[in-house]
């Protein structure tokens, strides 16, 4: 039975996000998105309501490497350097602003520069907020792999920082 | 993670940033931990980076789905089901037409498997050396054989006259049979 559209609505900016972080090209992104949309409305009850946003994330992320391996394999892939750049949150100073927006840029970029799976959890992990749960359903790991890649990955994201950033830009 | 810290040195810190961060640290572990931020400057310079760090990922904003691509996306979801979807939007496989594909490719094998099988055993021999029998059942395997590659041809709408299966295989095969009483 196909889901409501609500429950579509409520998951396509997770899923487009992802994708784009992912693929980091809004086009292929929106691609992904609608074929990851079609398959949520398609599958529709079937999927618990908990169990909802992993199977939604698991499914944008294994459509998302498969678009790129078919891309490596057509014309050989070179990651775009579009990223995410808009400031959505609050109203920080200028000063802040300009501070804060440089280091988070930065961060976006080690992001982007991470392998898999370590980029995959970062962005689920920190920037949507899945449960450890909700991670080894989305990525298909168990708990102890998700717990020691997650701390690689912020121990890579870390160490990117402290070589492109001075000691006056890494402190908040 | 929550053990007690029995050796505070850089690497064990290093080892429980995350669960520190997490506020997932008992309280003894926890004030040792901090206890050794305020004594080594190296650790307390990455964990200025990963209080930075978390701070950051708060301020990141979800990237929003634009409107006309989730309509587009519900309209063909729904079309879909309505066995109406256009595929001019749909993006990755279609089933239905895998499926039909398949149920060619499976024909065309069958044709292949027994019009090539029967060629060289009609094409080597008189038909003078074969029973009646036999050319019965030539027949009836190739007119099988015919029969299911224009039932897929039906089903897919793709038809074989300009192939290359029907050049190679099914005029040699019709020529051949045909002259047989």
């Amino acid at each position: 039975m196909p889901l409501d559209s609500s429950v579509l609505a409520a998951h396509r900016h997770r899923i487009y996000d992802f994708s784009l972080r992912l693929l980091r090209c809004r086009e292929d992104a929106a691609d992904v998105t609608q074929e990851v949309l079609l398959r949520f409305w398609q599958r529709g009850d079937d999927i618990e309501a908990a169990a909802q946003l992993a199977w939604v994330m698991r499914v944008t992320r294994n459509a998302c490497l498969d678009h790129i391996r078919k891309k490596k394999t057509r014309h050989g892939y070179t990651p775009a350097t579009e990223f995410i750049d808009d400031f959505e949150g609050g109203e920080p100073s200028p000063e802040t602003l300009s501070e804060s927006a440089d280091f988070r840029r930065h961060l976006e970029q080690a992001i982007g520069r991470l392998d898999e799976p370590y980029q995959s959890l970062v962005i689920l992990r920190e920037i949507h907020g899945l449960s450890y749960d909700e991670l080894t359903e989305a990525l298909e790991l168990p708990l102890s792999t998700v717990k020691v890649y997650l701390h690689r990955a912020r121990r890579r994201l870390r160490s990117a920082l402290q070589q492109r950033l001075t000691a006056e830009e890494l402190t908040p | 993670m929550n053990a007690p810290l029995t050796n505070t040195v850089c690497h064990e810190v290093m080892d429980r940033f995350d669960s520190y961060l997490d506020g997932d640290l008992d309280v003894s572990t926890t004030v040792r931990f901090e206890q050794h931020l305020n004594s080594c400057p190296d650790c307390a310079a990455e964990h200025a980076v990963a209080k930075h760090m978390s701070q950051a990922f708060g301020e990141i904003a979800l990237e929003s789905c634009p409107d006309d691509l989730y309509y587009r996306a519900v309209a063909s979801s729904k079309a879909s089901r309505n066995g109406q979807a256009d595929r001019s939007t749909v993006t990755g496989p279609r089933p239905t037409r895998i499926i039909r594909w398949k149920a060619l490719a499976l024909a065309a094998t069958v044709l292949i498997m027994l019009g090539l099988g029967s060629l060289p055993y009609l094409l080597n021999r008189s038909q003078a050396d074969f029973s009646a029998e036999e050319i019965a059942q030539a027949r009836r395997d190739v007119e099988f054989a015919l029969s299911l590659v224009s039932d897929a041809g039906r089903e897919t709408g793709v038809f074989l006259q300009n192939d290359i299966l029907n050049d190679e295989v099914i005029q040699p095969i019709q020529r051949t049979i045909t002259p047989i009483p």
